[in-house]
């Protein structure tokens, strides 16, 4: 079993603690609902370190990544991030990834934990023929991610970074005492955000200096309602957003296009791994596609629950939980294409009981009120009774690249 | 460590419920222990009125933001009652598993067995502890 390097200072804030994809991290601190509205409405942090990391470098580092993964890595500008998937030739979903253009021929790559070894193998066994070198950083490198709409201030504030330059899906490297930062504008919330890779020098000790950076976030984060939060909350904010996770929505048997990941496929590319069994079922129509699920009755449906309509099965939840936003349960599903229709109704089974879904589209929240494009101005309270804006930036609003 | 209230007045079973009988209907919930294994309630399943029920029988659902448990009836008998107001509020149970988070009234049709004391279930309860 590993552990999150900082796991110890968790436990000693009187984290609740679990297992995930083999390693020990927080579950919460406070409660996965507190948690969660903190990352809608003001920062959370959470320390996201058990995810695979690993440098790829070579001169042919970016044709090899192109090839291996579904979107443009090619053509990519230094500074850029991008999210990817990774194929089999079935065009399956070997995983799901972001990939960090640190300079010409040097890549950053980040994958889920579950998928590390597999991921890792992968690469090395293609790097030979393009003459690329592979490097897993996981257990040498820190992870953060800083989310919500607190979260550009209190970047700027602690790295002390002209923040307006990190556009959404962009990056910056910086120093830090003897550790180089990635921090890249990136997140798995739905929210603003931030991903601060923490890469230290080898004389320095990797836990000081990821606690003594946390330790700083959390105080100057105090003026702007920070949380630290646990994997629960990310596991509910990433629902509500209607973001995949590895093992639910996407797995080496459901394609991208099951998974309606189109945008992150780029079939003008010569050739990817996946890339003909892609064609062909884009031509031959879809069997099942991953939906929205709305309760309307009372309930919450749990992954692996049955979609009925009448006495017939049309569909399974990959995820499901509890909304603390709609204080509703909600799904993500893969529903036979028939059924998948906007607005219509669906049946889940909940125990013995059949309960009415709707079928929506993701985010499951207001969009203009909450999430990274949500219109409103937004401001900070710097904690004084007044509850007068302190602190107030326009917000731009970014195209996906 | 997390303190574990156990009303004196009450009686509990070793599945974490507890109970209160008024003229032969049993008031039945879950333990301060319970509603903190769960945390964050979040929905909470309740019985039919007029449902028959043996004990040991699920009589109701409670789901957390990460765990479903069943509650179980301590008696054989029949729901008479149920605590509406769970179905608006369900976080009754975390904020008060012993009062207005009360889950429902089952009329014995006899005497239950096996109910613990305060005393059996605070030693229960430790038992779990040095357990985990």
């Amino acid at each position: 079993m590993k552990a999150l390097p900082l796991i110890e200072f968790y436990e000693s804030l009187g984290a609740n603690i679990s297992t995930f994809a083999g390693w020990q991290v927080p579950l919460w601190f406070e409660g996965v609902i507190p948690e969660h509205l903190a990352v809608r409405e003001s920062v959370g942090i959470f320390d996201v370190s058990h995810m695979g990391r690993f440098w790829v470098r070579g001169s042919h580092a970016a044709a090899m990544l192109d090839y291996l993964f579904t979107h443009n890595i090619a053509t990519m500008p230094v500074g850029a991030a991008r999210y990817s998937l990774c194929l089999n030739e079935g065009g399956g979903i070997k995983d799901d990834l972001i990939v960090y253009r640190v300079d010409e021929n040097s890549f950053f790559v980040v994958c889920n934990a579950v998928n590390r070894e597999k991921i890792y193998g992968w690469l090395t066994q293609h790097a030979s023929s393009y003459g690329v070198s592979v490097e897993d950083v996981t257990e040498r490198s820190v992870m953060f991610a800083i989310q919500g709409p607190n979260s550009p201030p209190l970047i700027e504030k602690t790295l002390q970074i002209p923040i307006g330059e990190v556009k959404w899906f962009r990056f910056t490297t910086i120093k830090r005492g003897e550790a180089t930062l990635i921090v890249a504008r990136t997140g798995y919330t739905g929210e603003d955000g931030f991903e601060v890779i923490i890469l230290p020098e080898e004389t320095v000790d990797l836990v000081d200096h990821s606690t003594e950076l946390l330790q700083q976030l959390l105080s100057s984060g105090r003026d702007y309602n920070v949380k630290l939060c646990g994997f629960g909350a990310r596991d509910s904010l990433r629902l509500e957003a209607g973001l995949v996770l590895y093992g639910h929505e996407i797995s080496e048997d459901i394609t991208p296009l099951e998974a309606r990941l189109h945008l992150f496929v780029k079939f003008e590319k010569e050739s990817f791994i996946g890339k003909e069994s892609l064609e062909k079922q884009d031509l031959e129509g879809l069997s099942r596609v991953r939906v929205g699920l709305l309760m309307i009755d009372p309930g919450i449906p749990r992954e692996g629950y049955s979609i009925v309509k009448g006495e017939r099965i049309v569909g399974k939840v990959t995820s499901g939980g509890y909304s603390p936003l709609l204080k509703k349960g909600i799904a993500m599903a893969l529903v036979d294409t028939r059924h998948a229709i906007l607005d219509s109704c669906v049946y889940v089974k909940i125990r013995q009981r059949n309960a009415k879904a709707k079928i929506v589209n993701w985010p499951f929240y207001n969009t203009a009120q909450y999430g990274r494009t949500r219109v409103v101005k937004w401001g900070v309270r710097n904690g004084s009774k007044s509850g007068r804006l302190q602190h107030s930036i326009k917000l731009e609003v970014y195209e996906d690249p | 460590m997390d303190d574990y209230s156990i009303p004196s007045n009450l009686k509990y079973t070793k599945t974490h419920e507890w109970a209160t009988s008024v003229n032969g209907s049993f008031k039945i919930g879950v333990t301060d222990y319970a509603q903190k294994s769960l945390h964050e309630v979040v929905y909470v399943e309740l019985p039919e009125i007029g449902k028959k029920v043996k004990a040991g029988e699920t009589v109701a659902v409670l789901e957390s933001t990460k765990a479903i448990a069943d509650v179980y009836s301590p008696v054989d008998g029949e729901v008479v009652e149920v605590n509406a107001a769970l179905e608006g509020s369900p976080e009754l149970i975390n904020k008060d598993p012993y009062g207005k988070g009360w889950i429902c009234v089952i009329k014995a049709e006899s005497e239950p067995k096996d109910l613990l004391t305060p005393e059996q279930y605070a030693e229960l309860i430790r038992r779990e502890l040095s357990k985990s």
